[in-house]
């Protein structure tokens, strides 16, 4: 049934996504005729402010929206009416919940792979294509080993704290639809009240690192074996979010389990 | 062994108590009328059954088997309003429908897609109100449940249309199939239900065959509805 519910789910996020970044690619060609041609005329140099503008927003666009899509289409299957055909489904709860977080990583992976795609379009469209490779080489050439697994040890931070940031809104969306009243109010409150706990818990668990070892916390100052020291952080940071990530996404389960309350 | 059995289920919303106690079991093969004036407490009872609520005591059990992924398979459901995603078309819903239910018979769904001369590329966000109701009723009524669940299903529809819906209610059924059908428009159900349940209050205040009932009472349901629910 998962595969299933991929399927529709993927459908409908993309319904929406598709033109956005038809749109960003269009705007990336324009930005690039425009740059062009900016020293031709006076209008086509404030066009191309304009442009890049645009070119900006959309941007912030395909990152935010993709985010809200996936947020949007979860509160809408459990706290709207599309609930009742979703939730009378033959399908276990946590498939569903699975479905809303695969299709979130991906899309979002999609929307910053179509980032990338347009920021190398508006590179090479300005012939800076060679300056920017030659940047690129230089900066893998002779790279250090703890460099390289510092970058890993990023990107995988960055995918589970995108995972936990779902899962903080979807556990937000759980509490919110427990009221009979105004349940994207309480959605919005529930997830000031958890982004606090979530916040105390890394803190907490940061100063209790640098309470039991305080040798670690002083390496992160020593110039020598300072990157191995940052890794050893990003490893207990990407293992602090899947630990809270861990406790969040059962109790979201157990509430639109037992406690769903499409009134 | 009941195809339903409510026992003592009781729900709240803050203090209002929307059921109180409610107890009944339908079996195979009947057509049941669930009457009561609006706010009785129809809706959220069905929502219940449905696994849509939780009640706050009491059980429900479908088949013997305590709400879940195995009674959704057994239930065919008909909110009293539109639940279907308005961007996707005809023949997305019937292949959603499709995929997620065995039972569904999407040969019979585009049959009678077809006598109502509708496009199956027609976008649901495209259609009028009515039509949109009509296509939720032809999907509910495709599927070879155990259990269909309507919910207000001729409520706030003209006469023709009506007409309609009935007639697709009825000869899209099994009968060893069992209906269970909330309205409060009871004279064009009248003569097709087996059992009748009035809730009232939240409370079950009568229940039973409706041929026993007309006998113990002398009155039609109808009547007995409007003398039992006078304002």
């Amino acid at each position: 049934m998962l595969g299933k519910l991929l399927k529709y789910d993927f459908k409908n996020l993309y319904k929406t996504l598709l033109p956005i970044y038809l749109i960003t690619i269009v705007i990336t060609i324009l930005t690039v005729i425009l740059n062009n041609l900016s020293d031709t005329s006076n209008l086509f140099a404030t066009l191309n402010v304009l442009m890049i503008l645009s070119y900006v927003v959309i941007l912030m666009v395909l990152v935010v929206g993709t985010f809200f899509l996936s947020i949007r289409d979860f509160y809408l299957d459990f706290a709207t009416e599309r609930g009742y055909l979703t939730n009378t489904l033959p399908v276990k709860k946590s498939t569903i919940i699975t479905s809303k977080f695969i299709t979130g990583v991906t899309t979002m992976i999609t929307s910053i792979v179509v980032m990338f795609i347009s920021i190398l379009i508006l590179v090479i469209g300005n012939g800076e294509w060679s300056s920017f490779a030659s940047g690129i080489a230089n900066f893998f050439k002779d790279i250090p080993t703890d460099a390289v697994v510092m970058l890993i040890l990023i990107t995988v931070l960055m995918i589970v704290a995108y995972i936990s940031g779902l899962a903080v809104c979807f556990l937000s969306i759980a509490l919110g639809q427990l009221k009979n009243t105004n349940k994207l109010g309480f959605s919005f409150l529930a997830y000031i009240v958890i982004y606090i706990i979530y916040e105390m818990y890394f803190t907490f668990s940061l100063a209790l690192i640098g309470v039991i070892s305080p040798d670690f916390v002083r390496s992160l100052d020593n110039e020598v074996g300072a990157i191995a020291s940052v890794n050893i952080l990003f490893a207990i940071l990407i293992g602090l979010v899947i630990i809270i990530t861990a406790i969040i996404t059962p109790i979201t389960n157990y509430i639109l389990k037992n406690k769903l309350n499409l009134e | 062994m009941a195809l339903l059995e409510v026992s003592h289920v009781s729900k709240s919303y803050g203090n209002n108590r929307v059921l109180d106690d409610v107890t009944f079991k339908i079996s195979k093969g009947k057509i049941v009328g669930l009457l009561g004036p609006n706010g009785s407490g129809k809706t959220t009872l069905i929502k219940l059954i449905n696994d849509l609520l939780k009640e706050d005591s009491g059980s429900i059990k479908v088949e013997g088997l305590d709400l879940g992924v195995e009674t959704k398979k057994l239930i065919s459901y008909l909110p009293d309003k539109n639940y279907l995603n308005n961007n996707m078309t005809v023949i997305e819903l019937l292949n959603y429908f499709k995929d997620f239910y065995e039972d569904f018979r999407i040969d019979k769904a585009k049959e009678l897609i077809g006598k109502l001369n509708l496009d199956l590329n027609q976008k649901l966000k495209t259609m009028s109100k009515g039509t949109k109701e009509k296509v939720q009723l032809i999907l509910v009524m495709s599927r070879k449940a155990k259990l269909y669940i309507l919910d207000e299903p001729i409520g706030g529809i003209d006469p023709a249309a009506r007409d309609y819906i009935i007639n697709t209610i009825l000869t899209n059924f099994s009968d060893d199939a069992s209906l269970l059908i909330s309205t409060h428009l009871i004279s064009d159900l009248e003569k097709v239900l087996d059992e009748v349940i009035f809730l009232k209050n939240g409370k079950v205040v009568r229940c039973g065959s409706t041929d026993e009932i007309r006998k113990e009472t002398k009155l039609s349901i109808n009547d007995l509805f409007r003398e039992e629910f006078k304002c």
